[in-house]
């Protein structure tokens, strides 16, 4: 009865510990306008998104705006590249994710926005800034739901007249991106609550592991298996020795060198230092 | 020997002798003087003029064989009624409680045991051996406080426990499956080359000296895991080791417990011839046939000391090897003590990944 309360006790802080810790955020797919601090309605929302969406398609570019309550911890020079990794934006598979983003942070008056991938060919730090003046002109007026419309056009607009094309480029340096992501305090906070449930699993089977490993000190018999330690000195004697080769196979394996050329349809391949193209700086409205 | 002998009674002033380890010769518990066997052979061989004829010599060619008359007068049969131990111990060592479970009802038996060819003396004495136990209790965090409190660990007893001790020449006949790599790049092409090949072996592997316990009330775990003896250190059997010591029946004879030793031996054999197949780059044994050419038992008394204690309504059975002083046992868990262990290492793990995931980054979702 006793051995049985203290397994249960065990159990039940186990489980708890998992409630304490159980995940806290998850992104709704195929999201391209996303409002957290409820500015536009439910009704702009979806129909911005609907546009966004089909634009995003349709060009095989990720056209994105996400309002946020603040800058998530981000510099402001960072925010925008922050957002569009953490809100996982980008057309196309994580690796060749291409997408143009938004990001307005509402109570900070402060918006940027930011390209990703081959996206980037088309939003050079020209038109980057083309598109912060035309959001800040709306935003300024606090015509909310015209910006993020106007941003989503005007997106549309300079894929088409640029010629882009869907492609996945290779970076020589993804490691930035991944720093962006690891320098927001809000995300490293949530990405750390995250990983404290699984740590807590690992941490009660290492102990269980480790706390048998005490008992198992407690019992020291074991039946012996072997006799080494009563081997005769000199005492095997090898009367008939045979290696016998019988046959020989013979494996052979090309090697495929990559030559480096060719890759995706309609263009080559384009080299980063990273995924990012950058505004010459966001603005506050 | 003189039939004298075993009497153990000190040339000096009549007292008890027992066996004392630590100076393995035979001590006044009265006097506190010291003698040798052939002291007190010799004493009592001048004083004894009819017996010195008598001729009383063994001769110990088989394994086992029978005691003297002399000798079965001076010792004692014991049975426990309830593990069916059968224990001998000399006339002045009282056995009052069975060493291997702890019943204290033990009553007087019949004198059936074999003779031993052999026996290995003791080295340690009790307080040693009370010492080892206790230092055994130590570094034991799950082992309950009542446990050591209750544990009458004064009751330990010296036994002689009865061993086989088998010699024997095992033949071998292997076959195996072994392959030779070589790699080697040639132009664009990795070429691997497995030369394949049948090693044949057949050889003998000669054994000395493979114990084990003949007596079913020890479990067999205990006695393989306080191994080895100091076989260089056994002595022909006489009744002078048995002095203050007493001494368990075989009941498991040679060819019973021959396959707990065969087992053992076929085990190294295969190992040993094993490892005669070098150069290669992988070995497979896919055939072995391993068998006892040769084989001999004897008969030994070998050195433990046993503590049987209860706890909870079952028994606890600890060994002391009574010449190394190896030892072995199973001691309880404590179930509550196991679960707060368990909660404290998960905690403090919890907190200290904690800690390393905070400032890794936040973690690796």
């Amino acid at each position: 009865m006793r051995r049985l309360k203290a397994i249960l006790i065990s159990v039940a802080a186990i489980i708890a510990l998992f409630l304490l810790f159980s995940p806290i955020e998850t992104k709704a797919a195929n999201a391209y306008v996303i409002d957290e601090t409820g500015t536009l309605s439910a009704q702009e929302v979806l129909r911005l998104n609907s546009l966004a969406e089909e634009i995003s398609l349709r060009q095989e570019c990720g056209v994105y705006v996400i309002i946020t309550r603040d800058q998530h911890g981000y510099s402001e020079s960072q925010y925008a590249k922050g957002i569009f990794m953490n809100y996982d934006c980008g057309y196309g598979e994580k690796d060749g994710a291409s997408g143009v983003l938004l990001a307005i942070a509402k109570d900070e008056s402060y918006f940027d926005s930011t390209a990703y991938g081959a996206a980037k060919d088309t939003f050079n730090t020209s038109r980057l800034d083309n598109l912060n003046a035309l959001t800040f002109d709306y935003l300024s007026n606090g015509d909310w739901s015209g910006a993020v419309e106007a941003f989503i056009r005007q997106c549309d607009r300079d894929l088409t007249d640029s010629g882009y094309h869907y492609y996945v480029p290779q970076y020589t340096d993804p490691a930035i991106d991944q720093h962006i992501v690891t320098t927001s305090p809000e995300q490293r906070r949530k990405a750390w609550l995250r990983s404290l449930p699984i740590a807590a699993l690992f941490s009660a089977l290492i102990s269980l592991i480790a706390t048998f490993f005490m008992k198992s000190k407690n019992i020291n018999t074991g039946i012996a298996t072997e006799a080494n330690r009563y081997l005769v000195k000199n005492g095997v004697k090898i009367r008939f020795s045979q290696d016998n080769f019988i046959n020989k196979t013979r494996t052979v394996t090309t090697v495929h060198r990559d030559s480096g050329g060719g890759g995706s349809s309609g263009g080559g391949h384009s080299y980063h230092s990273s995924g990012f193209s950058s505004s010459s700086g966001g603005r506050h409205f | 020997m003189a039939e004298q002998l075993s009497n153990y009674q000190c040339p000096n002033c009549g007292g008890p002798l027992r066996f004392d380890p630590a100076t393995q010769k035979l001590k006044c518990e009265y006097c506190e003087s010291l003698f040798t066997q052939e002291e007190v052979d010799q004493f009592y061989r001048a004083k004894e003029e009819a017996a010195a004829a008598a001729g009383t010599e063994q001769q110990w060619e088989t394994d086992t064989g029978e005691w003297s008359s002399d000798e079965e007068n001076h010792m004692r049969a014991y049975s426990c009624p309830s593990c069916g131990a059968q224990l001998i111990a000399d006339e002045n060592t009282a056995v009052t409680i069975c060493p291997y479970c702890n019943n204290p009802t033990v009553v007087a038996g019949q004198f059936v045991a074999k003779k031993p060819q052999f026996v290995l003396p003791f080295k340690l004495d009790k307080d040693q051996a009370v010492e080892i136990l206790n230092k055994f209790y130590q570094g034991k965090p799950l082992l309950p406080g009542a446990f050591k409190e209750h544990n009458h660990i004064e009751e330990i007893k010296g036994v002689y426990v009865p061993f086989w001790l088998y010699n024997g020449v095992m033949e071998a006949d292997m076959t195996f499956k072994a392959e030779r790599v070589n790699q080697f790049t040639h132009g664009d092409d990795i070429v691997t080359e497995t030369s394949h090949f049948q090693i044949l072996r057949k050889g003998t592997v000669t054994f000395s000296g493979v114990p084990a316990d003949a007596s079913s009330k020890m479990p067999d775990e205990y006695m393989d895991a306080i191994e080895p003896f100091d076989y260089n250190e056994l002595k022909d059997f006489d009744t002078m080791y048995m002095a203050g010591y007493m001494a368990d029946s075989y009941d498991v004879d040679s060819e019973q417990d021959r396959a707990r030793a065969e087992r053992r031996m076929k085990q190294t054999t295969i190992d040993q011839i094993s490892a005669t197949v070098n150069g290669y780059t992988s070995v497979v044994p896919i055939r072995s046939d391993v068998k006892l050419v040769d084989g001999a038992a004897a008969y030994a008394f070998l050195p433990v000391w046993l503590l049987c204690t209860t706890w909870n309504g079952k028994n606890y059975l600890f060994a002391v090897n009574g010449q190394s002083g190896k030892i072995t046992g199973e001691m309880p868990t404590d179930a509550v003590l196991f679960v707060r262990y368990w909660l404290i290492i998960t905690l403090v793990l919890f907190i200290l990944a904690g800690v390393v995931l905070y400032f890794m980054g936040g973690g690796f979702l």
